[in-house]
């Protein structure tokens, strides 16, 4: 069974009961895990070669920590456009007065001002470009690095060094 | 002086002149990666055009080293579809309409007083093809 174009699965059972399944992904981080389960049991046994430490974080749950802290920051930089927008639409209405709308950004800027200085990681940057089809409003690389607080300049030194 | 087209071209002034068929505001309050200043970001989309009125001068030597390749002589000049805009302060530009800027198109029309810095927009479809995120793959090789 194939999940994508990298990760092939396997999978059956043998004359002893045993299940047997063999996980092998392709590229940089080609891997070969066989896993071996009992049904009564519930045990899994794990065995596998694989280049580099790609296969090694996603057992492990890294890989994981690093799209939900990528996706947590996008989630939190819409939060603060939207807060800025609700203080701005009170200004408009005249709710708030110019002074009190400054010292409010001001006095709390975690709440309002997007951060843009994270120098992107292969993988951060892996999960930005896969999420940015599906999210809306991203259209250019300063639209992404907003929304995602990588700094656009650092952003640019990175790229190159990405294969295709 | 001149006028740059190319991606990720970039100009800093005192004060700027922009001018748009549709500005994207009211903008986003960011930290500027580079100055660390309090900046609006707003992006000019279609059209666009962004001219150095008053020229700005960098506050310190290392600053003038990191921006070494922004434009900062009056009279230079963006000219690009899509051109994304830093000002500094937290209150949005206000554009004006003026018709007939283009004989059939109007247009928008602001020019900032503050510290500005404006570069020219790379599409994100660039890099999403160049890494074979999407089917569309660039041809040649």
């Amino acid at each position: 069974m194939m999940l994508d174009d990298n990760i092939t699965i396997g999978s059956g059972s043998c004359d002893t009961g045993l299940e047997q399944t063999f996980v092998y992904t392709k590229g940089e981080e080609a891997a070969l895990v066989g896993i071996v389960g009992h049904p009564k049991t519930d045990v899994k046994i794990f065995t596998g070669v694989c280049l580099g430490d790609g296969f090694v974080r996603r057992m492990t749950g890294e890989s994981s920590q690093v799209i939900i802290d990528t996706l947590v920051q996008a989630i939190n930089n819409r939060t603060k456009e939207r807060n800025y927008f609700r203080l701005l639409s009170k200004l408009y209405s005249g709710e708030t007065t110019e002074d009190e709308f400054e010292s409010t950004i001001n006095d709390n800027e975690g709440e309002f001002v997007v951060k843009m200085d994270k120098k992107p990681s292969m993988e951060e940057l892996q999960v930005a470009f896969s999420a940015s089809k599906d999210i809306m409003d991203v259209e250019t690389t300063d639209d992404l690095c907003s929304l995602f607080s990588f700094s656009p300049y650092e952003f640019q030194k990175v790229i190159p060094t990405a294969k295709q | 002086m001149a006028i740059y087209t190319d991606f990720n071209e970039t100009i800093e002034g005192g004060s700027v002149e922009l001018i748009t068929r549709k500005p994207v505001l009211p903008g986003t309050i960011v930290e500027h990666p580079l100055t660390k200043e309090k900046m609006l970001r707003f992006k000019m989309d279609r059209n666009s055009y962004a001219e150095v009125k008053s020229m700005y001068e960098p506050q310190n030597d290392e600053m003038k080293e990191k921006t070494s390749t922004f434009h900062r002589n009056a009279g230079d000049a963006l000219e690009a579809d899509s051109i994304i805009v830093y000002v500094n302060g937290i209150i949005p530009v206000k554009f004006k309409v003026k018709e007939g800027v283009t004989h059939r198109h109007g247009a928008n029309i602001a020019t900032t007083r503050k510290h500005t810095i404006a570069t020219i927009c790379t599409p994100l479809a660039v890099h999403l093809k160049r890494l074979g995120y999407t089917a569309n793959k660039i041809t040649a090789e």
